[in-house]
């Protein structure tokens, strides 16, 4: 006879609790006199009992108060003979009859492990990741100047941007030493700098993607920037919460929040933004000309397009339209 | 009774010619039954909206001011009407007959004429000759002003009259006249101190001979705006892309330069010593634009080459340089949304001659003048690390044929010659 497993689930399906069973009758129930107490207020005090015997596992019922179901088929006996993969249902609990060599899923990786691996790292690598944070926001401005570079405005950029990433990190440390009593500041500034760096860098690739597929510049630009703000300060928030309380859902708290604040920012957007504009809008986007290599087009077909854009153009009539669409 | 009317006012217009020469105080007495003010009223308070003058040329009550005094009443017939004011106070009725839109003149026909009648001059003026102009300026009173003619406005591409007086704001619309009190011109506009223009008397007579035509009388005013605007752009642009463009060297570009007499430039430089680039600059434009309506100017053609060197940047700092100045221009003056469009851009890489661009065309659509758009390019030269240029062009008011033609010679003017 192989050994099996009890596995007590709650309800939707929540596994609580697993109990090998050995040689032993396994008491079930209420009582603090059972080998498995589940603190279920429709279970008998000694509601059941796993014996093994004559190489099987039987089920003997202590407890009619609530009917019993195995495998969902309501069961009067006192004595039943049990086998792997049976399920047995009484008041609120689920029990279920696992085979010892059922495969478990490998262990699943904390999204922290990595950083609590570095140990006395820590400090070091958050440090690195601020520093690094603060040469490429002053390698960035530095390559966007084209009078005499002005260092110690160069410095004082670099170190604003550190500054507002300290005092985040700050905050949110102040909160988790209130909340966990674990300050966890180290973790917070590597989140912050780390998020802070990705935002940097794919701002300005955004820009260089538009360049080299002629996109719509300023539309493209605009929409990279709220997505990706959206999507780190999601990640932040997450992180950040998670550090710093024990909310047990602290994604969902974290995309509520984001999705809160981009929704209202949204809004305030559309509703300051005016449709019309007077002068054509600034074409903002031009780069080292790498990516215009990909194309390279000849006048005739350029002509063509610009044929497109007035032809495409919105004639009085479709404005009266859209007017009374609205 | 028309008969009497014109043999009235033949008589009165006569007396003009009568007045002592050179003396303003006896061409203001004896035109001052000829010259009254124009208002256009607004017909919901029943107040002045816009004021200017007007006078009569012909006996049986045709006035004549500029467009831009009755354009609100030539545009929004139902909101406003027009009147003069006569010498004692009395308001006439005024029915818009025929405009001239590009040199800026309104005809118009009175329920009760003048008393008097404003000859015209059949000789032309010779420079520096005494001329004459009245109005009402400010509302304050008609007046007579001297002044002298000093010839048309050089390199303009409406032609006008430069006359040597003080017009004010109210006199627009009112006769310029010559010493024996004959019509040489019509006032429009002020440049500065004793700097003011006139609109030629002959344009009034072609306006007078186009308005007799039947089958013009019977289309509407804005459709014959518009139609004037498209006539007038087909022209302009037409015989610029005729005509041979000067070319000139502007760092190691060759850029087109002043296209045509009508198209006035300015250059410029910075050499603060700050920079660690070179900048020269050339900006050219029309100074003139057709007044259409209130926040609505059009028939400018701008452009403009700014050009950068340097052997201290790297390459994506220069081009960090040229970025800043990749950008459309505001050159455009209409700001009504009701008037025009919104400006819808196209970006693209361009390959000219001996450089490749990257360039963005905009344009936008006049709603109530049928074919005339709005234009704005910049483009950028990619490619040559150290040396760019970026040019810019701005044209009100041009219809897609001639903007695309346009477009396509102004591009291929410019080349690489290092």
């Amino acid at each position: 006879m192989g050994a099996l497993i009890l596995r007590l689930s709650a309800r939707h399906g929540r596994a609580t609790e697993y109990r090998r069973l050995g040689g032993e009758p396994l008491g079930v129930g209420r009582g603090f006199g059972n080998a498995l107490i589940v603190p279920d207020a429709y279970l008998g005090a000694e509601q059941f009992r796993i014996v093994p015997e004559d190489d099987a596992f039987w089920l003997e019922v202590l407890d009619r108060t609530n009917p019993l179901r195995l495998n969902g088929v309501l069961r009067s006996e006192y004595r039943i003979a049990l086998a792997a993969g049976d399920r047995i249902e009484v008041g609120h609990s689920v029990f279920t009859l696992l085979d010892e060599n059922t495969p478990v899923p490998a262990a699943r990786s904390l999204a922290a492990s990595p950083w609590e691996r570095l140990g006395d790292w820590r400090p070091a690598v958050s440090m690195f990741l601020l520093l690094l944070l603060a040469a490429l926001t002053g390698w960035l401005d530095f390559l966007k100047t084209v009078e005499e570079p002005q260092w110690d405005q160069l410095l004082f950029g670099a170190l604003s941007l550190c500054g507002s990433v300290m005092t985040w990190a700050m905050t949110w440390a102040a909160l988790g030493h209130l909340m966990r009593h674990q300050a966890e500041f180290w973790a917070q500034l590597a989140l912050a700098a780390a998020v802070a760096l990705v935002w940097l860098a794919a701002m300005e690739l955004s820009g260089y993607i538009a360049y080299a597929f002629v996109v719509d510049a300023g539309f493209f630009i605009e929409a990279a920037s709220w997505v990706l703000s959206a999507v780190l300060s999601y990640l932040l928030l997450h992180g950040a919460l998670s550090l710093a309380t024990q909310l047990r859902h602290p994604g969902l708290a974290a995309l509520s929040a984001t999705l809160a604040a981009y929704g209202l920012l949204g809004l305030s957007d559309l509703s300051t933004r005016d449709d019309f504009a007077a002068q054509p809008q600034p074409a903002t986007v031009l780069r080292a000309p790498f990516a215009k290599r990909l194309v390279g087009r000849d006048y005739a077909s350029f002509d063509a397009d610009v044929a497109a854009l007035f032809a495409g153009l919105p004639s009085e009539d479709d404005d009266q339209e859209s007017v009374e669409s609205k | 009774m028309p008969l009497l009317l014109l043999l009235a006012g033949l008589f009165l217009g006569a007396g003009a010619a009568h007045a002592e020469p050179g003396r303003a105080g006896d061409i203001f007495a004896s035109l001052r039954a000829a010259v009254a003010q124009v208002r256009v009223i607004d017909t919901a308070s029943g107040d002045k909206a816009a004021i200017g003058s007007g006078f009569q040329v012909a006996a049986d009550g045709l006035i004549v001011t500029n467009f831009h005094v009755v354009s609100e009443a030539a545009h929004e017939p139902g909101r406003y009407r027009l009147e003069y004011l006569s010498g004692t106070g009395t308001a006439v009725p005024l029915q818009l007959i025929d405009v001239d839109v590009v040199h800026d003149l309104a005809l118009l026909r009175a329920a009760t004429p003048l008393a008097a009648v404003v000859p015209i001059a059949q000789e032309p003026l010779s420079h520096g000759e005494r001329i004459f102009s009245m109005g009402n300026p400010l509302d304050l009173a008609m007046t007579i002003i001297e002044g002298t003619y000093n010839g048309f406005v050089e390199g303009a591409r409406y032609r006008k009259m430069l006359f040597s007086g003080s017009l004010n704001p109210g006199m627009s619309g009112g006769p310029a006249l010559n010493e024996q009190g004959e019509l040489v011109g019509i006032n429009v506009a002020r440049g500065g101190e004793q700097i003011s223009f006139l609109v030629p008397g002959n344009y009034l007579e072609a306006l007078r001979a186009r308005a007799l035509d039947p089958a013009r009388a019977a289309s509407d005013i804005g459709d014959r705006i518009a139609a004037a605007l498209l006539a007038d752009q087909d022209a302009y642009f037409g015989a610029l892309l005729q005509i041979p463009w000067a070319s000139q060297p502007l760092g190691k570009f060759r850029i087109p330069g002043r296209i045509s007499p009508t198209v006035q430039c300015w250059g410029g430089s910075d050499e603060t010593g700050e920079e660690r680039y070179r900048h020269v600059g050339q900006e050219c434009g029309s100074e003139d634009t057709v007044f259409v309506q209130e926040s609505l100017e059009t028939g400018s053609l701008r452009y403009a080459f700014n050009t950068y060197a340097s052997d201290e940047l790297n390459t994506v700092q220069f081009y960090a340089l040229l970025d800043g100045q990749y950008a459309h221009n505001p050159w455009f003056s209409a700001s009504d949304e009701a008037q025009v469009g919104n400006f819808e851009c196209r970006e693209d890489f361009l390959k000219g001659k001996g450089l490749d661009w990257r360039i963005s065309v905009c344009a936008r659509r006049y709603k109530d003048l049928e074919g005339l758009f709005d234009m704005s390019v910049v483009m950028a030269s990619t490619g040559f690390a150290g040396e760019g240029l970026v040019a810019n062009l701005g044209i009100n008011g041009i219809s897609e044929p001639r903007a695309r033609e346009f477009l396509r010679r102004f591009v291929e003017s410019i080349s690489w010659a290092p």
